[in-house]
């Protein structure tokens, strides 16, 4: 298991070397100079010269991947340029620390809510194999998949916060909810991560119960128990918001997270959920199955309890490399719904040329990414030994 | 004796790919059994049909005064127009036909998706060939290594960024997404079919009766390959049309005249979508959409039968 996990890191960590020298490189292929780039065009010639050498801008290319790696190393990510999305020429980490916890929330209700529903989908459809109850949830589910991610956000936006006016239009927060509390110097982050731990407790919490429970035989016994901690769960979670104080906060956050929440969802949950169905049709082709018919168990009995848990280990897998694909959606919905994340900051700034935040957005994604892949590596071990002894 | 050798060999040289043949009519059966994918080339056919008419209308009824979907233009009337019997689909915010828009451009997402698709499934069952056949090996870490990296990389936050420091045309797109593509997942769905190929005992012989590794790889393992090369081609379609509907949707390819993507750009920066207009000026958003969506679940569709085909466990019986 040690050594497992000792290459396992060694390879994210050349992984990371590779994504930054990337990144680094993409930056260097701009046409024209690189001094336009990292430096903000409108800053005057003495200042402009004084930053090209404090960078070290006019040193060859290599010698510039090593002292951008070295800055990288102490943390920094260089300086925003002044554009009309991030005023005041901030240090980029800056912008970074304080998006990110936006698009993790985001990111972590969608998948676990793509997952709870691609799952329980893909199981039942499964075992409808070649009758309606399979044709139509698949059918619908391709078709959402291929849904055009801003044709669906602005149709969700037009029916949900103009027709119904159930949700806000876009943006993340009600000024007046929060006009008092940002007075006494709250900022985002301290409702946000607060956020980001409640989902994921809630999520492993309930994960535990249904874990605990799975081996009750009785089935009203098995129900109620999983109720009861779903609800102690909520009840608890609630009862410590209303502590803080900050529930009215969380609640605005929640209301305006609910439509791009939805379309990730309705676009995200066929691939878990078709990926659960193939690993299904293949566990159901097993022996034990048949083992498991033939002692004279019921169907609901051997598709959750026998099939359902063996079909799980491709879910993990998908898990690593859906996350791409969430990034990827998460660009295009929070700038949609102007949810000033890390997509949004991307696409503002590719836009107004920000090359600095640009580049500290894409290398934040890779960061990301490489660390959910290792996260979900170190799990698969410890679910399934072939791994850990291979 | 080793005249003998390759005079015996020699036949069976062919067999690779001849034995691609035969399983192919094998092949088409199984897939025109599942119902997914004969629905996909059905679909798939029918839009075809719809690029395809577009040269022939504007040939013969369309004026391209007015029809071209670049060019064309309407005088004396308020823009946009709703749907008319002289404009099916109504007139865009300059003019232009909608309809005539909405054929070209899905020839166009057509053309990028396949040859995105051609490039990354070249680059992919190549490099995973080599990587299976050269296991072990400083080729095969290193493309592992690649693939690993292309496999977990948000492509089009990649490619967001990538505009924003080049002008990307079409054909550059479909090069660069093609490239991610096959150096990506593609390379390690591959490589570990490709790896059960290269140790059965027909490799053994073509390399006892002395042939060489580039035949050995080109005539026995490819072709073994091949059709998961296939059923990775239309997953790699799809993403190439999202990418390009996506990045024109935001007005980051300048390059692009005309693409499904670039008609709900035009009505999104109109502020047609982004509001109360939406219901009213449908015709603008509605059609590209549906086409991108179509489009992609028909080479979905496709992919889902290949998979039966592909993987026989999957089937329903058998």
């Amino acid at each position: 298991m040690t050594t497992y996990l000792t290459r396992r890191l060694l390879q994210s960590v050349l992984l990371l070397v590779l994504v930054v020298t990337a990144v680094f490189l993409i930056f260097q292929v701009m046409p024209g100079d690189i001094t336009t780039v990292m430096v903000d065009p409108e800053t005057p010639p003495e200042a402009r010269q004084a930053l090209i050498e404090r960078l070290g801008l006019d040193r060859p290319v290599h010698e510039r991947l090593i002292i951008y790696l070295g800055q990288l190393g102490r943390g920094d990510l260089g300086t925003a340029f002044p554009t009309a999305t991030f005023r005041g020429g901030r240090p980029v980490t800056e912008i970074i620390f304080e998006r990110l916890p936006r698009t993790i929330l985001l990111f972590v209700v969608v998948v676990v809510l793509n997952y709870v529903f691609g799952f329980l989908l893909g199981k039942q459809i499964a075992w409808r194999r070649g009758h309606a109850g399979e044709l139509i949830p698949t059918a619908v589910g391709v078709v959402l998949h291929n849904t055009f991610t801003p044709v669906a956000g602005l149709v969700l936006l037009w029916l949900f916060a103009l027709r119904f006016r159930l949700f806000p239009f876009g943006g993340w927060q009600d000024f007046a909810v929060w006009r008092p509390f940002i007075e006494r110097g709250l900022t985002s982050n301290d409702v946000f991560i607060p956020m980001i731990y409640t989902a994921t407790f809630a999520t492993i919490w309930v994960l535990l119960v249904f874990r605990a429970t799975a081996q009750m035989e009785l089935r009203r016994v098995r129900r109620a128990v999983r109720v009861l901690g779903t609800a102690v769960c909520l009840g608890g979670a609630s009862l410590w918001w209303q502590r803080t104080g900050l529930m009215p906060l969380a609640f605005d956050v929640l209301h305006h997270m609910a439509l791009p929440v939805v379309t990730l969802v309705l676009i995200g949950f066929a691939s878990p959920m078709l990926v659960m169905r193939d690993s299904m049709l293949e566990s159901m082709r097993e022996d034990f199955v048949l083992t498991a018919r033939a002692k004279g168990l019921n169907e609901r009995h051997v598709r959750n309890r026998h099939v359902a848990r063996t079909a799980l280990l491709p879910i993990v897998t998908s898990f690593a490399l859906s996350v791409a694909l969430v990034v990827d959606g998460a660009v295009i919905t929070e700038t949609l719904f102007s949810w000033p994340g890390m997509g949004h900051a991307l696409l503002r700034a590719v836009g107004e040329k920000n090359y600095p935040v640009a580049m500290g957005v894409v290398l934040t994604a890779g960061v990301a990414v490489l660390t959910a892949h290792l996260i979900v590596d170190v799990l698969y071990a410890v679910i399934d030994p072939r791994v850990r002894h291979a | 004796m080793p005249d003998v050798v390759t005079a015996t060999y020699r036949p069976s040289a062919a067999r690779g790919w001849r034995r691609v043949s035969l399983r192919w009519a094998e092949s088409v059966r199984i897939f025109g059994e599942g119902r997914i994918g004969v629905a996909g080339v059905a679909l798939l056919a029918l839009i075809a049909l719809f690029a395809l008419v577009h040269p022939l209308l504007l040939a013969t009824v369309w004026d391209p005064q007015i029809y071209d979907p670049l060019g064309g233009f309407t005088r004396d009337t308020a823009l946009p127009a709703a749907p008319s019997w002289a404009h099916p689909l109504g007139l865009s915010r300059f003019g232009r036909d909608v309809l005539s828009q909405l054929m070209y451009s899905v020839r166009v997402a057509f053309g990028l998706g396949v040859f995105a698709a051609a490039i990354s499934v070249s680059v992919g069952t190549v490099v995973g060939c080599l990587a299976a056949f050269y296991r072990d090996t400083l080729v095969d870490t290193v493309f592992m290594r690649l693939a690993n990296f292309f496999m977990i990389f948000p492509t089009f936050t990649l490619l967001v960024a990538l505009s924003g420091v080049a002008a990307i045309d079409l054909t550059r797109l479909a090069i660069i997404i093609g490239v991610m593509g096959g150096l990506g997942g593609i390379t390690v769905v591959l490589k570990s079919r490709a790896l059960g190929v290269t140790v059965k005992p027909f490799i053994d012989a073509a390399r006892i009766a002395g042939g060489s590794d580039l035949h050995l790889i080109v005539r026995h393992v490819i072709p073994n390959v091949l059709p998961l090369s296939f059923l990775y081609m239309m997953f790699t379609v799809t993403s190439a049309i999202f990418a390009e509907a996506s990045l024109s949707f935001f007005g980051l390819l300048p390059n692009v005249r005309m693409s499904l993507g670039l008609m709900i750009n035009e009505a999104y920066t109109a502020g047609y979508l982004g509001g109360p207009l939406l219901a009213r000026y449908w015709y603008l958003w509605v059609p590209p959409g549906l086409a991108i969506t179509l489009l992609c679940s028909a080479f979905y569709l496709i992919g889902r039968g290949l998979d039966e085909v592909v993987n026989p466990r999957l089937r329903q019986r058998g």
